[in-house]
């Protein structure tokens, strides 16, 4: 069932037709379809074990590091299929950016944090350039006025919302086209939690941005898609609008109005 | 917009860094796994020669000139023999195309021609004309072109023996000689001044009749016993300057006479001579205060053996047939190792290089077989490995380890009974101690003790596993052993006064007020130690007290008067301690680590039913441990089999298999060290220290692929609870 | 509670007092005998009946007091037994040291039979170049008296370091080509230090002559104050630590054993690193569980549990005689049939070795891996590392204190390792150091000293064991402080590292 909001074709990011993901013969993702749209923020719900941190990991084959993953189906990116034999992993991963539910600063600097993923991609250290762009990644991340003055400390030494917002500026340092948010509050106070959301509205006109949440009423906020999924597949997928307020389907209505999950 | 996004190809030299980081990476893995296969492959390949039957391979013929010979010997350096023939012609040719060498010829007809014992290149020829001439062959010609050379010694003149059935020579280690000379009715030993030198003989001729008779005479033993066979049977002569020529018992030889063919095995402890049935192996004993002939053992050979000729750096010989069969055997080992069949004529003359890698038979007709034999490790068999041996000079069959002594012809004996003895002795010894202590200073520290003094005292007791054995052995052999020996009664009572008084101590505690006690709890470990020095105190205080009451007031020569308990230095009390103390931490971080680990859910439900504290560590924590426990001590057992320095330095190194504590041992461990760097490389003596390496790696294998599967299980139950 | 479980339970407290107790006392057994062997001990004269009942006189430092009982003392056979009584006698055991001049060097005095005890001022100990120590007085230095007793020693003393001077002398002219004239002056150097002798006179009453050349260091310890006590125990551990056995090991120091120890672990640190590095790296961040993975397990759990004595078997029938043989075959064919690597050296020791500490390098650097999340190794490949770039910029610089704290494990075992040594390199006493100023600096081919075969050696196969004992205990607290220091700081830094990746998970 092909489910999608998007009337543009050229609006679309990346396009997932029949997707289908299993761990040891345990499927985990059955048949999803569904387009991603550009530039706008698209949340996957639904309750735990439903498939939705997999399905975004698909998008930079994650899943693969799993020792028995098996993958069918076709994700295009900017219409090139990522799962295509010429398709490097690491490059892929470049131009989709992830984030992950607890922060995961590296145990170097701040500096060092942010200029891991430029320092890989370009063999040679230009450093004046690199510094600037640390620098445009964390004032994107809304981090560097918090954390000019010390830019050589421990990124562990940070707070944890500091701390998940350098892991955003490390991963946008790279430009990616799209940026991939694991549930990147969940392990945050409601202080930090805000903070974050406002940098993804913030960010979302330079990225696509996949938010996968437990939260529906930060999927509410910021998203303007949104997808449900239970039990591996997708069960509604529409505007944000739509389907928080008017959903169309009973098992969405029951999980967003709280009856299960 | 962004169609052409670039995701496909990685920068040739990023993609070629990440691949050569994984081979680079599983090369390694793969270098680890190829270590330990590599060893045990080398092991079994430096071993498995021992193993490789024996053969006699098939014969190349040349031809010689016909004749009878009446000896034949191969040259020391193995390219040239000797050949005396009836006719009365000596010659040497070469053994790779049969060119004579040289030759000349006697005035007489050859009656019989020996090699003389213990000399270098001397053979006596006797002739028709009762006179015998002394050969000897020469190395000359430098050592690019060596070629031997005929001498004829004392001047070229022979010496006159008068009408003799049989003679023998032997030289002394002054470089005289001996002659013994046979007659119908004596028997005469006569010296003869060394032929190269001054050195005059000592002593004239000794003679003693003879009763009844004797068909051959045989130097015994480095020259100082005789043996004639014949007669009635076999009789053993003593030839003692001092008591002159004297008969010992004469022993019957059922089955061999008349006397076929008698020859001497190397040294001369053993003669073997051939009977009816086959070949007996008779020795030198002296068993029974008379010095006489006793029959080892016996080779069956399924036709009567012709002719015989004994190794010359082994006790194995060669068996010819009266069907033309060729039999190779060897002494100690008790078998036959190979046939062949009729490949020589019977009249044949045999002769075996020095190596006995090549059997030399020449026949009347003047062919020459020359027959590779494939022989190298005659003496080893599962059978002397593992199973009592009669050895020469040996009252009875035993179990021994002796791999060298200082004179060349002795019989190495190669039992490994004594050393797994040793190895499985001290490692139960060392265990003994080490078990208990280990096992239950685990319990306590990971069910009782405080986490503060935890945390401290496993790294404390790591440090001991670091503690170096060479240092631990040293301590063993030259501090504890003397200190030991010096207080034995001490340290008798240290191991009952202690473990007692700890007992009564407990008791003593529950007195004390429950405050006290609580505060206590947890730090035990600690607070035992000054009743632990009290005791210890008490027990060396006491000692020459009770030492004096009770065992005459020197335990020692107490334990030896009245229970014969006899008391080595070195000992293996004082390995046991000193390789428990190498074992304990070992044993102890496995042990505690696994009962550590037991959920303390299972604990807290057993506490709920009403079970005390020492119940549930019984019944229920330590039941679950067990296989932790039982993996710990496994893996502290293949520690203790294989440990080298301590052992090597805390005991006599003795290879005995007496089970007293008071004695020491010779592990195979220490054994290999010892012996392995004196050892010829690929001998058989070496390639046993590489089967012992061997064995002791399949034992410590053992130990810990058995520690190694229990505690898999244990983590797989674990991991389910 | 129960008297049962109470008594269990302290007996199980008692065995972890016992294996405390027992760590404790072995290491200051070890500490006290080998640092006392430095202190310059007082001289005490000794004046006691001797078995025939006459008075002699003895000069010697007090080792040890032993009780005999009586029972050995009736089977010893001496006649004179004064005291009544059953009770265990005292016996001393004094070093008089004076071998060759005044033999025995140790003497072994009833305390009942001592008349007197005395430490004479004067009395001075001579450190020889053979036959150990001398204890006695200086009576006269070239035969003059030279007055009262400290310008007596002043000249002595000067004499002393002219004597020294042309030791140092002929030690520079050792390392220089045998010329003629060269050979003249040291002919005439040595004369020199033979020219000049003093007269020393021994407790028992003899004058002996001796050289100033057959001595080394002179110390009056009776008239020394602490603190020049302790300058001279500095001193004397310094010249431990930095000079060369003499006299068969018996004397001297240890420094060709300190340097081989160190080369040959530092070369196996160079070797095991990358291999158990390499391996741990692909067990834990490559390989897919299989039979591979399990076969590897395997091979590392049981090349722990292998005895030492087998590496060393191996070593020296696979590296020595296969290897070390091809090499010779293929490289020093002119110096054959004498071995270059054919035989026990340096190299196949530390190859040997480096196998052996293998799986503590790969049971430590996989720990150390197995403590990073799993979280940073995505963090990194989501940013589009590759798997390698991961791990040089991000894994192995996180785990690096593992791999170090392996290492240094490893370095430790090995430095304690002597049974696998016997067979491939170590000897007794090596003509040349294995590291040294000659083409190439580092001789793999050599055979070696090392702290551990020292101890053996000293020990076991000392011709003079009550001699040497002093300096086993001191070699013993040299190696035993070096793998307890190590051992230390691999434990320090374990737990500093599982207090920061607590942190970081």
């Amino acid at each position: 069932m092909l489910q999608t909001p998007i009337a543009d074709a050229a609006q679309i990011c990346l396009r997932v037709r029949g997707l289908t993901v299993a761990y040891a013969e345990e499927p985990a993702l059955q048949g999803i379809s569904l387009d991603i749209p550009r530039h706008q923020v698209t949340a996957f719900i639904g309750p735990s074990g439903c498939g939705k941190t997999t399905l975004l990991r698909s998008f930079n084959r994650m899943n693969e590091l799993i020792e028995d993953a098996r993958t069918e189906g076709v994700i295009e990116l900017e219409g090139c299929n990522i799962f295509q034999a010429g398709v490097d992993p690491a490059q892929l991963r470049r131009q989709v950016g992830m984030v992950f539910q607890r922060p995961n600063p590296f145990p170097k600097s701040i500096y060092d944090n942010v200029a891991y993923g430029l320092r890989i991609q370009s063999s040679s250290s230009r450093a004046a350039n690199l510094d600037q762009e640390v620098e445009s990644a964390l004032r994107r991340a809304a981090l560097w006025d918090e954390v000019a003055d010390r830019l050589d400390a421990p990124a562990l030494t940070l707070s944890g919302g500091q701390q998940q917002r350098l892991v955003i500026a490390r991963a946008i340092a790279v430009k990616p086209a799209v940026l991939l948010l694991d549930e990147p509050a969940s392990a945050l106070d409601p202080i930090s939690t805000l903070k974050i959301e406002q940098l993804i509205h913030q960010l979302k006109s330079n990225y696509t941005i996949i938010i996968v949440t437990h939260n529906m009423q930060q999927a509410a906020r910021v998203s303007d898609f949104t997808a449900f999924l239970n039990a591996g597949r997708l069960v509604e997928y529409g505007p944000a609008e739509a389907v928080f307020t008017n959903p169309k389907e009973r098992q969405t209505e029951d999980y967003i109005t709280g009856r299960r999950g | 917009m962004r169609a052409s996004l670039n995701i496909a190809t990685l920068p040739r030299r990023r993609r070629w860094i990440d691949f050569l980081t994984r081979a680079v990476m599983a090369l390694g893995a793969a270098a680890v796994a190829a270590v330990i296969v590599l060893m045990l492959a080398f092991l079994v390949q430096v071993a498995a020669p021992l193993f490789l039957p024996a053969a006699i391979a098939p014969s190349t013929e040349l031809s010689l000139p016909a004749g009878h010979a009446k000896l034949l010997r191969v040259h020391p350096s193995g390219d040239a023999a000797l050949r005396v023939d009836a006719d009365g012609r000596i010659s040497i040719f070469a053994l790779s195309d049969g060119a004579q060498l040289q030759s000349r010829w006697l005035d007489a007809t050859v009656v019989a021609a020996k090699p003389v014992f213990l000399a270098n290149d001397l053979h006596a020829v006797l002739d028709s004309a009762q006179q015998l001439w002394l050969l000897q062959t020469v190395q000359r010609g430098g050592a690019r072109r060596p070629s031997p050379e005929l001498n004829i010694l004392f001047g070229g003149r022979p010496i006159p023996v008068g009408a003799v059935i049989d003679y023998d020579l032997a030289q002394q280690a002054d470089g005289t000689l001996k002659l013994a000379l046979l007659s119908p009715t004596a028997l005469q030993v006569r010296r003869l001044p060394a032929p190269f030198t001054t050195v005059a003989p000592s002593g004239g001729a000794q003679s003693h009749t003879l009763e009844d008779g004797a068909e051959r005479v045989l130097f015994g033993p480095g020259g100082r016993w005789l043996f004639t066979l014949g007669g009635t049977g076999a009789t053993v002569w003593s030839i003692a300057p001092r008591v002159g020529l004297q008969p010992f018992a004469n022993t019957p030889l059922p089955g061999a006479l008349p006397l076929h063919s008698a020859t001497p095995l190397l040294g001369r402890q053993s003669l073997l001579i051939a009977g009816d049935g086959g070949v007996a192996q008779w020795s030198l004993s002296r068993a029974g205060g008379r010095p006489h002939l006793a029959l080892v053992r016996t080779f069956p050979l399924a036709a009567a053996p012709r002719t015989m000729v004994a190794e010359r750096q082994r006790k194995g010989f060669v068996v010819l047939d009266e069907t033309h069969n060729l039999h190779l055997g060897h002494a100690t080992s008790g078998r036959i190792l190979a046939h062949r069949k009729g490949t020589v004529g019977m009249d044949a003359a045999l002769a075996l290089s020095p190596q006995a890698d090549l059997l030399l038979a020449l026949e009347p007709s003047g062919k020459l077989h020359r027959i590779p034999l494939l022989n190298a490790h005659p003496e080893v068999s599962w059978a002397t490995l593992f199973s009592k041996v009669q050895y020469e000079s040996y009252e009875e069959p035993a179990h021994i380890w002796q791999s060298a002594a200082a004179h060349t012809d002795f019989e190495p004996k190669f039992s490994l009974a004594p050393l797994l003895f040793g190895t499985l002795k001290a490692a139960f010894y060392a265990m003994l101690f080490a078990a208990p202590v280990a096992v239950m200073g685990a319990i306590y520290t990971a069910c009782f003790m405080a986490p503060g003094m935890r945390r401290w005292v496993k790294p404390t007791i790591e440090m001991m596993a670091a503690l170096p054995t060479v240092v631990l052995g040293f301590l063993a052999g030259l501090w504890l052993a003397p200190l030991i020996e010096a207080n034995l009664a001490a340290t008798a009572a240290l191991f009952l006064l202690v473990p007692g008084g700890m007992l009564l101590f407990a008791g003593l505690w529950r007195r004390l007020g429950e405050n006290f006690r609580k505060r206590c709890e947890g730090w035990q470990g600690l607070l035992a130690v000054a009743p632990m020095v009290g005791l210890a105190a008490a027990a060396i205080h006491l000692a020459p007290t009770i030492e004096s009451a009770w065992f005459g007031g020197d335990l020692k020569a107490w334990l030896f008067a009245v229970h014969g308990i006899d008391y080595e230095q070195r000992n293996a009390l004082v390995v046991g301690l000193a390789m428990g103390v190498a074992v304990i931490p070992l044993i102890f971080a496995i042990a505690e680590d696994a009962i550590h680990a037991v959920p303390p859910h299972l604990a807290d439900a057993s506490l709920a039913l009403g079970a005390t504290r020492w119940q549930t560590v019984t019944r229920v924590i330590l039941l679950t441990a067990s296989p932790g426990i039982f993996s710990a001590l496994m893996i502290g057992l293949g520690r203790a089999v294989g440990e080298t320095m301590i052992v090597l330095m805390a005991t006599g190194n003795t290879p005995i298999t007496d089970f007293s504590i008071f004695q020491g041992m010779r592990t195979l461990a220490a054994n290999i060290a010892v012996e392995l760097p004196e050892s010829e490389v690929g001998g058989t003596h070496y390639r046993l220290l590489y089967l012992t390496a061997l064995l002791l790696f399949a034992m410590t294998f053992a130990f810990n692929t058995a520690g190694d599967l229990v505690r898999e299980r244990l983590r797989m139950r674990f991991g389910s609870l | 509670m129960r008297f049962g479980s109470q008594a269990w339970i302290w007996l199980n407290a008692a065995a972890v007092g016992l294996c405390l107790c027992t760590l404790t006392g072995l290491l200051l057994l070890i500490a006290v005998r080998g640092l006392g062997h430095f202190w310059p001990a007082d001289l005490q004269l000794y004046a006691y009946l001797d078995d025939a009942g006459a008075t002699r006189r003895v000069l010697g430092e007090l080792i040890e007091t032993e009780t005999v009982s009586r029972r050995q003392h009736r089977e010893s056979g001496t006649a004179l037994d004064l005291v009544p009584g059953d009770g265990p006698l005292q016996r001393l055991v004094i070093k008089t040291g004076n071998r060759r001049l005044d033999p025995p060097d140790f003497a072994h005095i009833f305390e009942h039979r001592i008349e007197s005890v005395s430490a004479p001022p004067d009395a001075v100990v001579l450190e020889r170049v053979e036959w150990g120590n001398a204890h006695g007085e200086v009576l006269a230095v070239n035969g003059a008296a030279h007055g009262n007793g400290d310008r007596l020693w002043q000249a002595f003393k000067q004499r002393m370091e002219a004597a020294h001077r042309v030791r140092e002398t002929i030690k520079a002219l050792a390392g220089t080509t045998l010329e003629a004239a060269e050979e003249e002056r040291r002919r005439r150097l040595h004369r020199q230090l033979d020219a000049n002798s003093f007269t020393l006179r021994l407790a028992n009453g003899r004058l002996a002559e001796v050289p100033f050349g057959d001595v080394l260091r002179a110390w009056r310890p009776n008239r020394m104050n602490l603190a020049e006590k302790l300058g001279h125990y500095v001193e004397t551990f310094w010249l431990f630590l930095s000079q060369p056995p003499r006299e068969a090991n018996a004397e001297g120091g240890v420094f060709p054993a300190i340097l081989g120890t160190v080369t040959m672990v530092l070369l196996m640190s160079v070797l095991v690193t990358p291999l158990g590095v390499a391996a741990a790296i692909y067990l834990h961040e490559y390989a897919r569980p299989g039979v591979f993975v399990r076969l590897i397990r395997i091979a590392v759990n049981n090349l722990a549990g292998v005895p030492s004595i087998i590496y060393g078997v191996f070593g020296l029938g696979f590296f020595v005689y296969l290897m070390g043989d091809a090499v010779d075959q293929t490289l020093f064919r002119d110096s054959l049939p004498a071995p270059t690597f054919g035989a026990p050296g340096l190299l196949w020791a530390s190859l040997t070795l480096a196998l052996l500490t293998l799986p503590v390098v790969v049971v430590s650097t996989e720990e150390g891996l197995s403590r990073i999340p799993k979280t940073l190794r995505e963090g990194s490949l989501a940013l589009g590392a590759t798997q390698a770039e991961t791990l040089f910029r991000l894994v192995l610089p996180a785990a690096s204190p593992s791999v170090l704290t392996g290492l240094i494990l490893a370095v430790a075992r090995a430095a304690g390792e002597v049974a696998p040594l016997m067979l491939v390199g170590v000897v007794k006493l090596a003509p040349n150091l294995p590291v040294d100023g000659e083409f190439p600096y580092l001789h793999l081919e050599r055979k070696f000293m090392h702290l551990g075969f020292h101890i053996f050696d000293l020990g076991f196969q000392s011709p003079n064991v009550a001699a040497t004992r002093p300096l086993v205990y001191a070699t013993a607290l040299l190696l035993v402080a070096v793998i307890v220091t190590l051992n230390l700081t691999a434990i320090l830094l374990r737990n500093r590292l599982a207090w920061k990746f607590r942190q970081l998970s």
